[in-house]
């Protein structure tokens, strides 16, 4: 199947549809987005982008947990999907404070990770509970940040 | 609005979800929920908090990135 180009804040990006991923459950706020795509740009790493295909004006930035030295319990893959997804990977979204704040303060979304199921390409929202809330974490190397999931890889300057 | 009278363990449905009222005491209202999968119950000020940073996630522009990402404190609270 041909790739499909969309318009992204970064510029046009070819989506193929291997590479798209379904929000298994909309997004709190996000009610008619479940289609995404994520967005690698090399300028921007470790971060990714999680790119609407519904809505192209719809993209959250994401980071591993440890980029903010964060460390979670295991996500209920089965409550949050219906099957077991052993592979399943969380990301914090991460908000800035001002996209135009040369100071780049960027807080991650801590309650609420998001968790990628690579075997399915589905996502879903896990929202902690006081049960089950994230610990500090020992500071990893910024190199061994990436994100392993599929994504299309773009250009751009960051 | 709909609005429906229930009894303690009496349910209702919405959709394929099961709500039970488990107990009332005094001004309380404790509630069971058996959801089918991806569907999950919250509490009204969770699930406003959650939609309120979600929305202050979305980016309108290219940010400038920050040196280190890793030198704030996060909180549980």
């Amino acid at each position: 199947m041909n790739p499909r180009t969309i318009e992204t804040l970064f510029g046009a990006a070819d989506v193929p549809e291997q590479q798209c991923w379904y929000a298994h459950a909309a997004l709190p706020g996000f009610p008619d987005e479940r289609r995404f795509v994520l967005l690698d740009l090399e300028p921007y790493r470790p971060l990714a982008w999680l790119q609407s295909l519904d809505d192209t004006s719809v993209c959250f930035p994401l980071a591993r947990p440890a980029c903010f030295a964060l460390d979670y319990p295991s996500p209920p893959a089965e409550a949050l999907f219906g099957f077991p997804a052993p592979d399943a990977l969380l990301l914090n979204m991460v908000v800035f404070e001002s996209a135009d704040d040369s100071s780049g303060k960027a807080q991650p979304h801590t309650k609420a990770p998001l968790c990628f199921d690579p075997a399915s390409m589905r996502f879903a929202q896990w929202i902690l509970s006081s049960d089950n809330a994230f610990s500090r974490a020992a500071a990893v190397e910024r190199e061994t940040m990436r994100i392993p999931l599929p994504a299309v890889a773009m250009a751009g300057a960051a | 609005m709909l609005v429906i009278t229930r009894k303690p363990r009496q349910a209702l449905r919405i959709g394929e979800a099961r709500v039970l009222v488990t107990r009332v005491s005094g001004n309380q209202v404790r509630l069971g929920f058996k959801t089918p999968p991806g569907v999950r119950a919250y509490r009204e000020e969770v699930y406003a908090t959650i939609r309120r940073a979600n929305l202050s996630a979305r980016i309108q522009a290219p940010p400038i990135l920050p040196d280190d990402l890793t030198t704030h404190e996060p909180s549980n609270d």
